[in-house]
C-alpha cells in the first residue's frame, strides 16, 4: 500500500485522471471503478477561511486553492500510474489530509 | 430448530484480516476483512475505540450483542475533531447575543480522553431572530450534494435546546438531554464553500428557546454523504477512514449449490440508497449468485438468483424500515425459490433453473462480485447463516421471526 497526494488543474482533470484508473458499466447502468484504490477528492481546498453570517451567506468570500486536490491510497502500486506522477506533491508532514492512523511519510510514493 | 447450518457468522471473534465464523469449526467459513486503515467503534463500555486497520469492528452503539460494522470510504472534513475551541472554530453574535466563549478544555469526551471542549452560548435578552450566539467554521463543497455534520454534545439539563447546522441556511434544532448526546444533521450545500453551524438564535424556527446554556462539545465531523457514519479522529488535517469489506467464507464443498437457504439479520444505516449495495453467497465470477439487497428505493430489499448470469428468481419489498435488523432468508433449489423476512413470506416463484453442482464457493459483502468499493455492503450485521437444503416454511418461519 502506498499514499500519492496529486494537485490537477481542475476538477475536469482529476475525473479524467481519476477514470482512467478504469470503470466499467453494471447492469443497471451505473458506472464503478474496477480498481481497488481509495480516492478522496478534496476539491478546491479552503486556504483562507470566509466568514458567514447568521444566514449561512458570505460576508467575505473564502479563498480556495487554485489546484483540484486528490489523494490516493493505491493498492499493488509501487509508482505513480501512467499521467499522474506529474501532479504528485510531496509534503514534508501528512499535509492537507491522511487515511486515518496511516503515515504519509512512511508510506509516500 | 434441528436444522443445523454449514456456515454460521455471529459477530464475536476476529483477528486482523479476519472474522471468525462459528460454524464451521475448521476455518472454511472464516470471513477475510479488509479495511485500509484505522476506524473507530463503540467498544462493549459505551466509548468511542481506534482500532487499527484490517481489524474488524464489533460495534456495540445498539446496546445487547455486537454486530459487524461495514460502513464506505468517508473523510471527516473538520481538521481538529476532538478539539472543538475558539483556534479552530469561528464565532460570532449578532443583536444582544455575545460571542461564544470556551471556559475549559481538558474535560472527559465520549473517547475516555480529556479533550471536551466547555462551551457558553448566550443570546441574552434579545427575542428576536436577530439575536444570536454561534460557532461556524468554513470548508470546500460542492453545490448540490449532501453533507452530514454530527457532533457529540453534553448537556448538564435535559430539554436543552441547540442549533446545528451542517451547509447552506437550514437551521436544526436539538433537545438534548443530560449527559452526552450525539446530534446530526444532513444539508445540502448551495455552492463552492459552506459553513457548519452550532449554536443559538432566538424566534427561528422553533420559538423561543433557552438563551443561557453550557454545554460540552467534542467529536465533530462533517463528511460529504445524506448519513453520519462512525466518528472519524482528526488532528491538524481532513482524514479519511477506508471502506469495510468481508469475502471468502465457504467453498464448495461446504455449500450445496443444488439446494440451500441463505440467511442475514442485517440494518442499512439509511432508508433509501445512495447506490445499491448488498451480499451474495456467490461463485468467483459473481455470474451465480444469491443476493440480497438493498436498493436506491426507498426500503427496498431486493433477494435475486442469477444462473449463469440470467435472473432466474427476483423479489422485492418495501414493507420494512431497512434500518432496522431485519431477518431475511431466501431458499433456492430447482423450480422453487422464496423470500422470507420476519417471519413472513414475501413471495414464491416456481419457475426457476439452478447452479450447476459446486458452483457456489464464497459469501462477501458485495454484489456481482465487484470488490472495489462501489456495491459493498453498507450495514451492521448480527447473524448469518447458509443452510445446505431449502428450509420448510415452518423452519423459515421460526428462522426469520423475533
Amino acid at each position: 500500500m502506498k499514499i500519492g497526494k496529486y494537485e490537477f488543474n481542475d476538477k475536469t482533470q482529476a475525473d479524467s485522471k481519476i477514470k482512467a484508473l478504469g470503470v466499467e458499466t453494471n447492469e443497471e447502468g451505473i458506472e464503478y471503478p474496477t480498481h481497488g484504490h481509495a480516492v478522496v477528492t478534496l476539491g478546491h481546498i479552503v486556504i483562507e477561511e470566509g466568514t458567514y453570517d447568521e444566514n449561512g451567506d458570505v460576508i467575505t468570500e473564502p479563498v480556495l486553492s487554485d489546484k483540484y486536490h486528490v489523494d490516493v491510497m493505491w493498492q499493488g502500486l509501487e509508482n505513480h500510474p501512467y499521467g499522474w506522477s506529474t501532479y504528485a506533491v510531496t509534503p514534508s508532514d501528512n499535509g492537507l489530509h491522511s487515511f486515518l492512523g496511516i503515515d504519509y511519510q512512511e508510506y509516500k510514493l | 430448530m434441528a436444522t443445523k447450518p454449514s456456515l454460521a457468522l455471529i459477530p464475536s471473534a476476529y483477528k486482523a484480516s479476519k472474522v471468525y465464523s462459528i460454524l464451521p469449526n475448521n476455518g472454511d467459513g472464516d470471513f477475510t476483512f479488509s479495511r485500509g486503515s484505522e476506524a473507530t467503534r463503540i467498544n462493549k463500555d459505551g466509548l468511542i475505540e481506534t482500532v487499527l486497520d484490517n481489524i474488524p469492528r464489533l460495534d456495540y452503539s445498539d446496546g445487547g450483542c455486537p454486530s459487524l460494522l461495514l460502513e464506505p470510504q468517508r473523510t471527516n472534513l473538520f481538521e481538529n475533531s476532538s478539539r472543538v475551541n475558539e483556534a479552530n472554530t469561528s464565532n460570532f453574535a449578532i443583536g444582544t447575543g455575545q460571542t461564544p466563549t470556551v471556559l475549559s478544555e481538558n474535560n472527559l469526551a465520549p473517547d475516555g480522553s480529556l479533550t471536551a471542549c466547555e462551551w457558553n452560548f448566550n443570546v441574552g435578552s434579545g427575542v428576536t431572530t436577530d439575536d444570536a450566539s454561534l460557532i461556524n467554521k468554513s470548508y470546500a463543497t460542492t453545490s448540490g450534494v449532501d453533507y452530514t455534520l454530527s457532533v457529540y454534545i453534553y448537556a448538564e439539563l435535559d430539554n436543552t435546546k441547540i442549533y446545528i447546522r451542517a451547509a447552506g441556511s437550514i437551521y436544526s434544532l436539538r433537545t438534548l438531554n443530560a449527559g452526552w448526546n450525539k446530534v446530526e444533521v444532513t444539508d445540502t450545500a448551495t455552492s463552492t464553500s459552506s459553513s457548519w453551524l452550532i449554536g443559538l438564535r432566538q424566534a427561528f424556527s422553533g420559538g423561543i428557546i433557552n438563551s443561557n446554556i453550557t454545554v460540552k462539545i467534542w467529536g465533530l465531523q462533517v463528511e460529504e454523504g445524506s448519513y453520519v457514519t462512525s466518528y472519524i479522529p482528526t488532528s491538524g488535517g481532513a482524514a479519511t477512514r477506508d471502506n469495510d469489506f468481508i469475502s471468502g467464507a465457504g467453498n464448495a464443498n461446504l455449500f450445496n449449490s443444488l439446494d440451500g437457504t441463505f440467511f442475514v439479520q442485517m440494518a442499512s444505516f439509511l432508508n433509501t440508497q445512495t447506490n445499491s449495495n448488498g451480499i451474495e453467497l456467490s461463485d468467483s465470477s459473481g455470474q451465480n449468485r444469491v443476493t440480497i439487497q438493498y436498493d436506491t428505493t426507498n426500503n427496498q430489499i431486493r433477494a435475486e438468483i442469477k444462473v449463469a448470469n440470467v435472473t432466474e428468481a427476483l423479489f422485492f419489498t418495501s414493507t420494512y424500515d431497512v434500518t432496522n435488523f431485519n431477518k431475511i432468508a431466501v431458499t433456492y433449489k430447482y423450480n422453487e425459490a422464496k423470500l422470507y423476512i420476519n417471519g413472513n413470506l414475501i413471495s414464491t416463484d416456481t419457475n426457476v433453473n439452478i447452479f450447476a453442482e459446486d458452483t457456489l464457493t464464497e459469501v462477501r459483502s458485495t454484489i456481482a462480485g465487484i470488490s472495489s468499493g462501489a456495491f459493498n455492503l453498507q450495514a451492521k450485521i448480527k447473524d448469518l447463516r447458509v443452510y445446505d437444503k431449502a428450509l420448510t416454511d415452518a423452519e423459515l418461519i421460526e428462522l426469520t421471526s423475533n
